[in-house]
């Protein structure tokens, strides 16, 4: 045996040894976008959005496949990441309000940004991920744990990015695609897409459209079989862009999506009854502009996002309208330093505000960057980030770095640190009643720690990633009260925890098996608070399952492919003292899906089964969720090309 | 070649085998109900269906719950606000579960449920007729509890009737709407408006009858920016004898008199985290001012939200609901406000029912 081959036989074992010690799961820097055989990567450019990306350094970075995608194109984003990623998505009803929390993290500790620019409602600093059709995005990207240096306050524990299209320019390319969707509880759904480009022109295109009754049957309090009331959704959602590319260097683009989310509330089993409903309406516009470089690129973006949201109860009746704006607009350079750095300056400026209450404003602004190198000797690429940012009366600086080491051809060693800081939302700070205009802002540090081990042999291809992380947030904002509800700043939560994917695959023929894998471990417990004899000290912050995990076993022939996934979550305390839990939950589900090309046309049928094991369950408490059903749907798509797109590198394995 | 297969096993194994030093299933124990004669009624998260119902037995000196749950093995409901003893019943106002729960006082097992939007205090005139003031509506309903039917409702002038007082055969009705500055009294069985006495302050909210047979009326809503205030009314001429305002966004609640129904003690309650103007109140019927510092004060981040006197030896029962996050704690002081006792019970406790 050579001595290389005895010493990466010692490293694989040390590394065996390691996953025994309890090291679980990560994923890694890698991004890959599996279809089939084919494997696509985007090619590096400054693109609007991407800059970002490239500088997290040492950090956890997934992006969702575009078979998976195609998957779950009839359910919302936070269905699809439920079901495939280590994320506890806490979900009150089915179709209803969802939020993500990665690593421990609250709602509000949890950003999402679709092309570049934040989109959380700003008075509530969450995201509704329900009302994320899969079918309006492209790309679907996750960031595990917090990178406030890059992407600013309220980035502890993780972010969402979101797409919606690949631009690309070149004479003669077009792609449109219909498809319709149907399924258990009446569930119906439609879209259109396309896009069109030419040599210095590119527009795109999308409309959708859902209505579901979920009038699905549920287990009372007293065990008797009932069917759900009041659970209609309905929406509709439309994306558009136009891209222009001025000449050589300059292109400019301009995208809006906007959306309309009626949804009734159905009640929980400790309600006799809902006549409530919630329309939520959103319009998310960006321009932005990039020139190229010889050695780099600038970019700027404005955009203005708004969020409605209208909740009637009939019953009682209450009506509330809550309205909200963000002005986000970001500057910023890319440049090459020699062969092997790279610089980003960007200055990003937020204000938001609530309509109709002219103290409920905050205004941001930051100067901000990161430099990263790549030492080839050494198989390690290491950056470094900064933020310096004025918000309202209040100066931040959040620092952080990160670095990776390829130890070899099959191992890679990353590691990341950084300070998280999150700013009090409006609604924390000026809700009536129960605003808290004195909070402080959250602040703490986090490190991570991950590897990922990728090798060929046998016929089978491994990658198995594995990830450490904690993070120490102090000012922690959790709200208090009976009558009246109040945000203060009361403990320091520790986070602490462990994550690991696995993928392993195999091809015999034109059959391709593929398992993969993930499990998150989160212990997230209040290590100190103000509240005087406080019972939460040393135990688990609610709705913050300890463990979680996820199994997808794949098979794929020739146009065929059928996955089973199984999910699992475990208890999930509803109170701070770990008083009352809810059980923890599985559930399989069942996909298969067909598609045949015919010149420029591609026909895709997919037909899926959720909760294949008709498990009663629920995310949040008393909110049974729906038991098994099914949905299926058909997608014809044409598509055209003259040209080979100019900024698209397809690699076929 | 099976090496390396053994090691990909291995590996696959070892990363879906997530390791922690935690067990994961919580461990808790729900003590079985005994019978004493201090409920304390805990109304739970709001929107997290916890509401519970517990005990503290002064003889044996211990407490117990979930009792309900323990006798019936199912949830009591959200928001549990108050609980009234009719006969040899339990009459348990279920406010966001739209329903009043009937206990057997002995077994604590349902003997029936009455369905009515957002109930909140209930008062008994006999044994055929009791009412029920409820928050949104401008109803107060009257039920039957022998039969547990909703006999009618009354409507009244404003929205959010709440605390009630049965005064001869009178029923005095508080309604706490911000733009309210009256109490309405009605026959208490005819369900005939009879009486309404201006207060000249808004949002009344709790009423109660001295030893003198005047009443008291406590009003205000500082989150709506109605400020709060204490007045002594005599029901027979109608009139407004003393009235004291609270300062600033003080936000007095939940009054109680004593056994000699000759002090009165309340809580002031801070929301924001502030120990100014929040704790247990007491003031003498004679007292012309407001106390200025509470006889048990709050510390911050805490607020309480029960109160009660027993009405056998004079103890203070104390309610701190915690955030209503957890579980809540109560604490037993002497009328010096002495600490006395302390124990853990359901989340959010907020009313005491001492029984008879």
């Amino acid at each position: 045996m050579s001595q290389r081959l005895r010493h990466i036989k010692l490293v694989r074992s040390v590394m065996v040894v390691v996953c025994m010690l309890g090291v679980t799961q990560g994923r890694a820097q890698i991004k890959h976008d599996t279809l089939s055989d084919v494997q696509i990567r985007a090619k590096h450019k400054a693109a609007a959005g991407d800059d970002k990306k490239d500088f997290t350094t040492g950090q956890v970075l997934q992006t969702i496949d575009s078979a998976t995608m195609q998957q779950h194109s009839q359910q919302s984003v936070a269905t699809m990441i439920a079901q495939r990623l280590p994320v506890f998505v806490k979900a009150y009803s089915f179709n209803g309000l969802a939020t993500l929390n990665f690593r421990g993290s609250s709602a509000a500790q949890s950003q999402v940004f679709w092309n570049g620019i934040p989109i959380q409602n700003a008075a509530l600093g969450v995201a509704d991920i329900s009302a994320l059709p899969v079918l309006m995005v492209n790309n679907v990207s996750v960031v595990y744990g917090g990178s406030g240096a890059l992407y600013g306050s309220g980035n502890v524990g993780g972010a969402l990015l979101l797409q919606t299209d690949n631009t690309t320019f070149g004479a003669g390319q077009s792609k449109q695609s219909l498809s319709i969707g149907g399924g258990s509880f009446t569930q119906l759904s439609g879209a259109y897409k396309g896009c069109v480009s030419g040599e210095k022109w590119f527009a795109s295109g999308s409309i959708s459209a859902q209505h579901a009754m979920n009038e699905y049957k549920f287990s009372n309090s007293y065990g008797e079989t009932e069917r759900m009331p009041n659970g209609r959704v309905k929406s509709a959602a439309g994306t558009a862009t136009i891209a222009r590319k001025l000449n050589e260097k300059n292109t400019l683009k301009l995208s809006a999506w906007g959306q309309v989310y009626q949804r009734q509330i159905p009640p929980a089993l400790f309600e006799s009854q809902s006549k409530k409903t919630q329309t939520d309406q959103s319009l998310r516009a960006v321009a932005t502009w990039t020139k190229t470089l010889a050695s780099g690129g600038l970019y700027a973006r404005t955009s203005l996002v708004h969020d409605a949201t209208d909740f009637a109860d009939s019953v009682l009746p209450l009506y509330s309208t809550n309205a909200v704006y963000q002005y986000y607009q970001e500057a910023g350079w890319r440049q090459q330093i020699g062969k092997r750095s790279e610089l980003l300056l960007f200055a990003p400026v937020q204000i938001s505000w609530l309509q109709g209450n002219d103290t409920a404003v905050q205004r941001r602004a930051a100067l901000a960057g990161a430099f990263a190198t790549e030492v080839p000797a050494a198989r390690l690429r290491a950056s470094i980030q900064f933020r310096g940012e004025q918000i309202d009366e209040r100066r931040v600086f959040l620092p952080g770095a990160g670095v990776t080491v390829d130890v070899s051809e099959w191992l890679q060693l990353r590691a990341n640190a950084q300070r998280s800081y999150r700013v009090p939302t409006l609604n924390e700070l000026y809700y009536t009643p129960g605003g808290n205009p004195s909070l402080q802002p959250e602040e703490g540090w986090s490190e991570d720690a991950s590897y990922t081990v990728h090798f060929r042999t046998n016929g089978f291809t491994v990658k198995h990633e594995a990830g450490a992380f904690a993070r120490q947030m102090n000012n922690w904002i959790m709200w208090l009260g009976g009558a009246i509800w109040t945000p203060h700043n009361i403990a320091s939560v520790h986070s602490r925890g462990t994550e690991t994917e696995t993928q392993i695959s195999r091809e015999v023929g034109k059959t391709r098996l593929q398992l993969d894998v993930a499990s998150m471990y989160v212990l997230a417990t209040t290590q100190s608070s103000y509240i005087p004899g406080d019972g939460s000290i040393g135990k688990q912050i609610p709705y913050t399952p300890r463990y979680n995990g996820r199994a997808t076993l794949s098979c794929m022939w020739r146009m065929w492919r059928v996955s089973y996934n199984h999910t699992y979550t475990g208890y999930r305390f509803i109170t701070t003292d770990e008083s009352s839990w809810l059980a923890p939950y599985e559930t399989g589900n069942l996909y298969a899906s067909w598609a045949k090309s015919h010149h420029h046309y591609t026909y895709r049928f997919n037909v899926q089964v959720n909760n294949i094991w008709n498990a009663k369950y629920s995310v949040a408490g008393f909110r049974p969720m729906p038991g098994m059903n099914w949905l299926a749907g058909l997608a014809l798509e044409r598509q055209t090309s003259k040209n080979k797109p100019a900024d698209v590198l397809i690699d076929t394995k | 070649m099976d090496r390396k297969i053994s090691e990909i096993l291995i590996l696959f194994v070892l990363s879906i085998a997530t390791i922690g030093c935690v067990k994961d299933k919580p461990t808790g124990t729900v003590v079985v109900s005994s019978t004493g004669n201090v409920y304390i009624v805990c109304e739970g998260n709001m929107g997290n269906g916890d509401g519970s119902l517990y005990n503290y037995n002064t003889t044996t000196d211990s407490a117990s719950g979930d009792l309900f749950g323990s006798a019936n093995n199912v949830p009591l409901g959200d928001v549990f606000q108050s609980m009234t003893g009719i006969g040899d019943s339990l009459f348990l106002c279920v406010n966001n579960s739209d329903k009043i729960v009937v206990l057997d006082v002995t077994t604590k097992k349902i003997a029936g449920t009455i369905s009515i939007l957002k109930p909140r205090y209930i008062v008994a005139v006999n044994k055929s007729l009791a009412y029920v003031s409820t928050l949104y509506s401008n109803k107060v309903y009257a039920i039957d509890p022998t039969t547990l039917e909703v006999k009618g409702a009354i409507e009244m002038p404003y929205n959010n009737s709440e605390g009630m007082l049965l005064q001869g055969g009178t029923l005095w009705i508080c309604n706490w709407d911000t733009s309210c500055t009256s109490i309405t009294g009605i026959d208490a069985l005819t369900g005939q408006k009879t009486r309404t006495i201006s207060i000249g302050k808004y949002a009344p909210h709790a009423i109660l009858a001295d030893k003198e047979g005047l009443l008291w009326v406590m009003s205000g809503n500082a989150a709506k920016g109605r400020s709060a205030a204490l007045s002594r009314i005599d029901p027979s001429t109608g009139l407004v004898v003393r009235q004291m305002d609270f300062a600033g966004i003080s936000d007095p609640v939940k009054p109680v008199f004593n056994r000699t129904k000759d002090t009165i003690w309340f809580i002031q309650v801070k929301y924001d985290g502030s120990d100014a103007d929040n704790g247990i109140y007491r003031m003498s019927i004679y007292d012309t001012m407001l106390p200025i510092a509470p006889l048990i004060k709050a510390s911050k981040y805490q607020y309480y939200w029960a109160l009660g006197i027993h009405p056998a030896n004079g103890s203070v029962y104390v309610g701190d609901p915690k955030g209503f996050v957890q579980k809540g704690q109560v604490s037993i002081y002497n009328t010096a406000g002495d600490l006395q006792k302390t124990f853990s019970v359901g989340v959010g406790p907020g009313q005491f029912y001492f029984d008879r």
